[in-house]
């Protein structure tokens, strides 16, 4: 039966999938059978003739069930041939205590006599050798090197401070009780260092971490596994007190271990993912295994102080102790180590990362700054090719009046009667023509020297001057859109490059018209301040988002329609005047509100 | 007497012109831009018209356009410093005498005219 089909079957809710089948329902059996016990326990129904009997028998039928369970996932074909020998194994040693309990009820009940040492100790003694391997044979999530060494110091931690624990709690008192029979002390020692080597199995298999698909069953078995252990050194324990009852509370241990194994085995073959409490408990149970060598730790040396304040009686039985302190200590300052050198080699290795991150950083920051420059370029020399056929026109319009007026002096000259009043409407005509081309020629040959920017003194004025004169050309193509000059003619002095400067005023004019796709008015302004000369651009445009002020600047940014604009041309002005040790600045009220583009330059210094 | 329209921004241009040609026995009219070079069209029937193209106040080749839907069948020479690929295109459009790029001898350019305005020069 599978999950699917159990969830019609009307069973509570609250009994998770892979309960929900026969099996299921026998352990539900068995766990209000367990209940009954508990009960029975408190209330010794039966008298104290009967608790022998009962506390002898009772652990029989749910050990029997669990070893059942377990070899029933050890013969479930599906599974892998590593988990089922694992089962295998669990299997034998729950059977192994049904085998025990049975001898040791048949001696107890049938002949009557004291049933320590015996051989059902044999038995009793097999579930440590059987466990272990049933352990070691779950598949655990592969180690690297320096994990391996970590994970062998906390497993020995844990190992250390636990055998001090059980060292002078069990192994020396129940020895030292158990003098002259050698025998006894021999078994009486036996169980509480098997009861260390299962626990070092489950330390073991927590601190690597059993494969997912196995965890919700394994956990369940491990929790199965401390409250087997639980039992043993609390029967040792009182065992020496001699304050041990058959039936007692003790008891209920082992059998409740039992029932726990048997759960484990049920929920093993459903390798479907772990349900949401599954979840849960494994994320506890890690965040407990990570705190286990500090517990041990503590538990160590705090078995130390302990001793110490009792005033250190006892011989082996401290002894003991002091090499187990030496031990862990040695265990403690080992994984330190292994922990300062894993820490110094991830911060060498982040070290190299982030050097060799800045260096691509750096090296994607070159490539970026040359492919900008050649953007740069090629905007300049986009900007040269419309200007030159800006020069085009503006030069052959006063070659044009030249001409005209050369060829009809001379037509004048040639006539009959040459009148020389007639004659002189020509001459200034040639004169402002021939001064209007020359200042074409004059502003080109500034602006067509090298791309370094060659950084003079200049009257800005002029250099506004030729700026427009350069654009005249394009400033005609703006049919519906006007514009206005307010230049102050007393400009001081700046340093700067004339051909650069005259392209920040065509970028930033070129911008203001191309906001203003309805016309409208660009102001170009200049003015003296204190901080230097002021150029400033202002149109009745389409204006900037308040978000897109901080980008404006930025290469690439542009909200002109694809193919209409670089992105480049403010960012080009910027690049500009950081040269110039200029300053831009720009001012919208929003969207649809225009925008101002203001340009300052640092007055040149004195002379 | 034939009227010719100069629609030139060259100011200095437009008072040689209108010497020469008064000089040469024409009537001249001249218009410093598209706008009022088209009022001049609309109000005073002209035998030829010469067009600069590159004018703030609407362009040569807008003010072609306008020319063309008011008098389809005036003369038209164009006269230009430069003229770029788009102004190419559209001029293919209506038909005109001829292109001239400036500078021009003044005297190819009367010569020009007079034929487009079909005066046999003797």
């Amino acid at each position: 039966m599978n999950a699917n089909q159990a969830k019609a079957d009307g069973l509570p809710r609250y009994i998770p999938h892979w309960l929900r089948n026969p099996w299921g329902i026998l352990a539900g059996v068995a766990t209000l059978y367990i209940l009954l016990y508990y009960a029975w326990t408190y209330f010794h129904w039966g008298g104290d003739d009967a608790i022998i009997f009962i506390g002898d028998l009772s652990p029989l039928p749910v050990s029997l069930f669990a070893s059942l369970a377990a070899w029933r996932v050890a013969a479930d074909p599906r599974l892998d041939r590593r988990l089922r020998q694992a089962w295998l194994f669990l299997g034998l040693c729950v059977f192994s205590q049904f085998i025990a309990d049975a001898i040791w009820s048949y001696i107890e009940i049938v002949l009557q006599v004291d049933a320590f040492p015996s051989a059902a100790d044999i038995f009793y003694l097999l579930f440590y050798p059987m466990a272990l391997i049933g352990l070691v044979s779950f598949r655990e999530a592969p180690l690297s090197q320096g994990d391996r060494l970590k994970f062998a110091l906390d497993l020995s931690i844990v190992m250390i401070a636990a055998w001090m624990l059980i060292w002078y709690f069990i192994i020396v008192p129940t020895a030292a009780a158990n003098e002259g029979d050698l025998l006894s002390q021999v078994l009486a020692a036996a169980y509480p260092i098997g009861d260390l080597v299962v626990l070092g199995g489950i330390v073991a298999l927590l601190f690597r971490r059993p494969e997912g698909a196995t965890r919700a069953a394994l956990l369940i078995f491990l929790a199965g596994l401390l409250v087997f252990i639980a039992g043993d050194l609390l029967y040792g324990y009182t065992s020496l007190l001699e304050t041990y009852e058959t039936g007692g509370w003790i008891d209920l241990t082992w059998i409740t271990a039992y029932l726990l194994f048997a759960f484990a085995a049920l929920r093993q073959p459903y390798l479907s993912e772990a349900t949401a409490a599954e979840e849960g408990w494994e994320r506890v149970t890690e965040r407990l295994t990570l705190t286990l060598p500090f517990l041990a730790i503590g538990l160590g040396y705090g078995l130390l102080i302990f001793v110490s304040l009792q005033g250190f009686t006892g011989g082996a039985q401290v002894q003991g102790l002091f090499i187990g302190a030496a031990l862990l200590t040695a265990a403690v300052i080992g994984r330190q180590m292994v922990t300062l050198r894993e820490n110094a080699r991830l911060n060498a290795e982040l070290q190299a990362f982030s050097a060799e991150l800045e260096q691509r950083v750096a090296l994607r920051t070159e490539e970026l700054r040359k492919s900008q420059d050649a953007l740069f370029a090629s905007q300049k020399l986009a900007s040269v090719g419309t200007l030159a056929a800006g020069v085009v026109h503006e030069v052959s319009n006063p070659l044009n009046t030249i001409l005209a007026a050369a060829d009809s002096l001379e037509a004048k000259l040639e006539e009959p009667t040459v009148d020389p009043e007639g004659l002189k409407f020509y001459i200034p005509i040639i004169n402002r023509a021939a001064w209007h081309a020359a200042r074409i020629v004059q502003a080109l040959r500034t602006y067509s020297r090298g791309s370094a920017p060659e950084l003079t003194r200049q009257n800005l004025a002029e250099v506004v001057d030729d700026a427009l004169l350069l654009m005249g050309y394009q400033l005609k193509k703006w049919d519906n859109v006007k514009l206005v000059t307010e230049l102050d003619l007393d400009l001081p002095e700046v340093v700067c490059d004339r051909n650069q400067i005259a392209q920040v005023m065509i970028n930033l004019l070129n911008n203001a018209r191309d906001a203003m796709a309805d016309g409208g008015t660009v102001t170009l302004r200049t003015r003296h301040t204190p901080e230097g000369a002021v150029i400033e651009v202002a149109d009745q445009g389409m204006g900037i988002a308040p978000e897109a002020v901080s980008k404006i600047f930025d290469p690439f940014f542009t909200t002109k329609g694809i193919g209409r604009g670089s992105g480049l041309g403010l960012s080009i002005v910027t690049g500009i005047l950081r040269a110039h040790n200029g300053t831009i600045q720009v001012h919208s009220d929003g969207l649809g509100q225009g925008a101002t583009f203001t340009v300052t330059l640092p007055p040149a210094a004195e002379e | 007497m034939p009227k010719i329209l100069l629609i030139d921004d060259d100011a200095d241009f437009r008072l040689l012109f209108e010497r020469k040609f008064t000089d040469l026995g024409h009537e001249v009219l001249t218009a410093a831009d598209g706008v009022r070079g088209l009022q001049v069209v609309m109000e005073t029937p002209v035998d030829l018209i010469l067009l600069d193209l590159n004018m703030p106040h609407r362009g040569g080749v807008e003010t072609l356009r306008f020319i063309r839907a008011v008098n389809l069948d005036v003369p038209v020479i164009i006269l230009t410093g430069l003229m770029d690929e788009a102004a190419q295109a559209q001029i293919k459009e209506w038909p005109v005498k001829n292109i001239v790029y400036k500078p021009v001898r003044i005297k190819d350019l009367v010569a020009l005219v007079e034929k487009a305005l079909g005066i046999a020069h003797a």
